[in-house]
């Protein structure tokens, strides 16, 4: 049986008592306090555990059927659909003249975010994409687009999709070649085909809204001549030509020349299409002006990778649930200092200190990553503030923590469900435990939406020194005030001492790569992974100490106390890997660039 | 006239509860949710509803934490909410049923629907002794009730098999645990609760002098440790297990 239980006091403490967020969110004009929030969040966990998980191993095992050109989704995963929508709960965040909630998009991001792929990582991705298609068409779209598409997409009635990828462009979308023709009647018929599109066909819902990437004639060469057109799979069955202005939302039975070639068998999320779609003069809409596809596609991009980080710490916290609870149960061998049980034939495992290692490793990891999640999330509704310094301040974090957020959590999440698997020893790598499911289902995340070196790239060659360093500054801002207002407690310490060392590494290590990077782009590049790896630790440091300050201010509740412990092992056992990171990024790009390429 | 659902607020069946100075430690309780036998009587509450036999109140007694309990269930449809604030921790039950009489009267209800005891005192006494003072038939350990002509179709169980009865207003169900699914809040049902008032009072308010407690608890203690399970492998074990489940279980 696979276990689950959604952090709910983890988001209580971080929400309520270290990021107080009531204050801030009700500043931007929700009507919010912590009991609505508690009971959202309670609202969705119960939803989850009890419609979601249930069937998650089943997708895992039955999968989806592809067969002459379509997709068919296990019925059990379409039953669960039907029961979100129902429930309201794919539109926490959507406006409510499209028929949603308008909820803190905090919500919607983090704790749906990471409860949803806990839970059903290959359910939760459809909802999400979906979510993306809907935000992007609602800040870009013309109204008449914004008017017919919204309601379903923002309910779920209607899915989304992304289509970037080509069989010859993957991470170099300037040379794709999808093509997109101007109609007299202000549409395009576009032609191409996209690979890797997530839930590119399947029956979950009526109709299935791409926003595909291509070029129109006479575009200029390269990522700036890109594009967005929004394509459906089915068009208003009233739709003769022109544009959707009071058309009806029943369908043609025809599709619109989109057509799914086949889906990718994968290592994991196997109820998850990944599709090669046809666009064979497919009738589509612009969205947004000519050649600003790549800078809207990537408004959907950093969204999505906000999502696929959350989607690393949801799997990894449930790979440690599970990976505990069958240690908690586990009798192997003695107490190096005598045996604790003597009465039993064994000690519990929990008495090894390599096992409590690796469950602390895990435990510690997701915590702090769920923390700066957290206010990454409160940061994406201040983009949304009325006052243009807030949302200069959080956008330019945004920026900034979306690579780290995407790259570290997914790395430290891969991390997180091989040692949890590691905890369990032989069962771990059984089927009958689900946690080798969450290892096969998690390793994605590293890879798509931008792999995470592309990642580290964005972090150390475009966001460091994005608008004059401003990014860094907003950041340098708090952390500087927090080192100084904790120096002088002496409690605080052990958290603070560390951490100002990790800044001022940070600072060291960001001016080497500007400098260096200049100079030699390989010297840049051959340290970026490392570099975002430092500064992930960095952040989860500054999460784990104002955590602990926090903590301290309830000391003797087991709860508080265990906080504090957690910042402990991970000053003591996780961050000093930053010594060796910096040691690494120092030692420049010669040892990997001046190796022969021929004896590879 | 209305319904009214009766509810509790307990420690989670999930939380521990720790024991601190012959009392238990409310404050080290992490998580509070509604009684169990409670949600049973919320859902048919609001099946009642449903039915068109009134608008549904739910009313509590209890500390201020409480509330959040009467939320969550207008989250699922109750359409207004009693809250009658008062430290209930060194009451007995005489007092807390004066105080929901009061309020099921204040709210004229006259079909009332409840647990048919608490999960955290088990002491099943708050059905009967609020039927009794509101003057109600009362029926006890239902697993299901239904709107039938002007009165009410209850089953109950009983130590030989299910007994069907039908009552009239006024009446109060005190449920056992039921074969139907609870019903879940959903994003627009937590939307609307969160737009609904509690009316919130005191037993000064409603007219009770509970007066003194009857009964004075000495000391809480925690339950014994319960026994490590024993685990046996192989068909040499049989014989072992069955002389234990004969002898020590009872239950063969």
């Amino acid at each position: 049986m696979v276990e689950y239980e959604a952090p709910l006091r983890d988001y209580d403490f971080l929400f309520n008592e270290v990021f107080d967020v009531t204050p801030t969110i009700k500043r931007l004009g929700y009507d919010f306090d912590e009991d609505f929030l508690s009971m959202l969040a309670e609202g969705w966990a119960d939803h989850a555990k009890e419609v979601w998980l249930p069937i998650n191993q089943l997708g895992d095992r039955v999968g989806l059927k592809f067969e002459n050109g379509e997709i068919t989704m296990p019925q059990e995963f379409k039953d669960a659909y039907k029961q979100g929508i129902e429930g309201g709960w794919f539109s926490t965040s959507t406006k409510p003249e499209h028929g949603g909630m308008g909820a803190p998009i905090f919500f919607q991001s983090v704790i749906w975010g990471e409860i949803a792929t806990a839970t059903n990582m290959a359910m939760s991705v459809l909802p999400a994409l979906t979510l993306g298609v809907y935000d992007v068409l609602n800040e870009h779209g013309d109204q008449v687009l914004v008017d017919y598409f919204s309601s379903n997409l923002a309910q779920g009635h209607w899915a989304g999709t992304m289509c970037l990828t080509e069989p010859h462009a993957g991470t170099d979308l300037g040379i794709i070649s999808s093509k997109a023709i101007p109609q007299d009647d202000g549409s395009y018929r576009v032609t191409g085909t996209k690979i890797f599109i997530t839930y590119g066909e399947h029956d979950m819902t009526e109709n299935i809204v791409h926003l595909v990437l291509a070029k129109t004639p006479g575009s200029p060469e390269g990522t700036k001549g890109i594009t967005m057109f929004l394509v459906p799979k089915y068009l208003p069955k009233d739709w003769k030509s022109g544009d959707l202005d009071g058309l009806s939302h029943d369908l043609m039975q025809e599709h619109n020349g989109v057509t799914c070639a086949g889906s990718e068998e994968k290592m994991g999320i196997h109820a998850s299409p990944t599709c090669v779609m046809n666009f064979d003069n497919s009738v589509g809409w612009r969205v947004g002006d000519l050649h600003t596809g790549m800078k809207l596609m990537f408004q959907m991009m950093n969204q999505e990778r906000l999502a696929t980080g959350i989607m690393g710490l949801g799997l990894a916290e449930i790979a440690y649930q599970n990976s505990l609870a069958w240690a908690k149960d586990r009798r192997q061998g003695r107490d190096l200092r005598g045996p604790k049980d003597p009465k039993e034939p064994a000690d519990n495992i929990l008495v090894h200190p390599d096992v409590r290692r690796m469950l602390l490793e895990a435990k510690v990891n997701n915590e702090g990553c769920r923390a700066l999640a957290a206010w990454t999330g409160i940061l994406l509704d201040q983009m949304h503030s009325d006052d243009p310094d807030e949302v200069e301040y959080a956008s330019s974090l945004v920026a900034l923590f979306t690579p780290i957020v995407k790259a570290h959590f997914t790395d430290v999440a891969c991390e997180t469900a091989s040692t949890c698997m590691q905890v369990m020893g032989g069962a771990g790598y059984c089927t009958e435990y689900a946690v080798e499911q969450f290892y096969r289902d998690v390793r994605i995340s590293k890879i798509w939406e931008g792999t995470n070196g592309v990642q580290a790239l964005d972090l150390a060659g475009r966001k460091i020194t994005q608008n004059m360093g401003k990014n860094l500054r907003h950041l340098m801002w708090p952390l500087t005030e927090f080192i100084e207002e904790n120096r002088d407690i002496p409690e605080m310490l052990e958290f603070n001492k560390p951490l100002h060392q990790g800044v001022r590494g940070l600072q060291q290590l960001t001016l080497l790569m500007i400098a260096e990077g200049q100079a030699n782009p390989h010297f840049l590049a051959a340290g970026a992974t490392d570099y975002c790896r430092y500064f992930g630790n960095v952040l989860l440091a500054y999460m784990w100490a104002k955590m602990a300050k926090k903590a301290m201010e309830k000391k003797g509740d087991p709860f508080y106390d265990a906080k504090i412990a957690s910042a402990r092992f991970f000053f003591k056992r996780i961050y000093p890997e930053t010594v060796s990171l910096a040691a690494k990024i120092q030692s420049g790009h010669k040892s990997v660039m001046e190796y022969p390429t021929e004896m590879f | 006239m209305s319904i009214a659902v009766l509810l509790k607020q307990v420690p989670d069946t999930t939380a521990k509860i720790a024991v601190s100075g012959g009392r238990v430690d409310q404050g080290s309780v992490s998580k509070w949710s509604t009684s169990p036998y409670d949600e049973y009587a919320l859902e048919y509450a609001l099946q009642l509803k449903e039915s068109g036999a009134g608008d549904l109140v739910a009313i509590t007694c209890g500390p201020a934490r409480s509330s959040k309990m009467l939320t969550d269930a207008a989250a699922v449809g109750v359409d207004s909410m009693l809250h009658v604030e008062v430290d209930t921790s060194e009451m007995d039950s005489k007092q807390i049923q004066s105080i929901l009489a009061a309020a099921v009267k204040h709210c004229d209800a006259d079909v009332i629907l409840c647990g048919k005891q608490a999960a955290d005192t088990n002491s099943g006494s708050t059905g009967p002794g609020v039927a009794s003072l509101i003057d109600a038939a009362c029926v006890g350990m239902v697993s299901e009730v239904s709107v039938d002509g002007d009165g009410f179709s209850a089953l109950r169980g009983t130590p030989t098999g299910n007994e069907r009865v039908v009552v009239s207003r006024p009446c109060l169900f005190a449920f056992d645990k039921a074969a139907t699914e609870l019903r879940r809040p959903n994003v627009k049902g937590i939307m609307m609760a969160k737009k609904k008032v509690i009316e919130t009072v005191s037993p000064g308010d409603l007219g009770v002098d509970i007066g003194e407690s009857g009964i004075k608890i000495n000391a809480h203690d925690s339950p014994p440790e319960k026994p490590p399970g024993q685990k046996f492998e192989g068909a040499e074990s049989v014989s072992t297990v069955v002389t234990k489940l004969r002898e020590e279980a009872n239950v063969i």
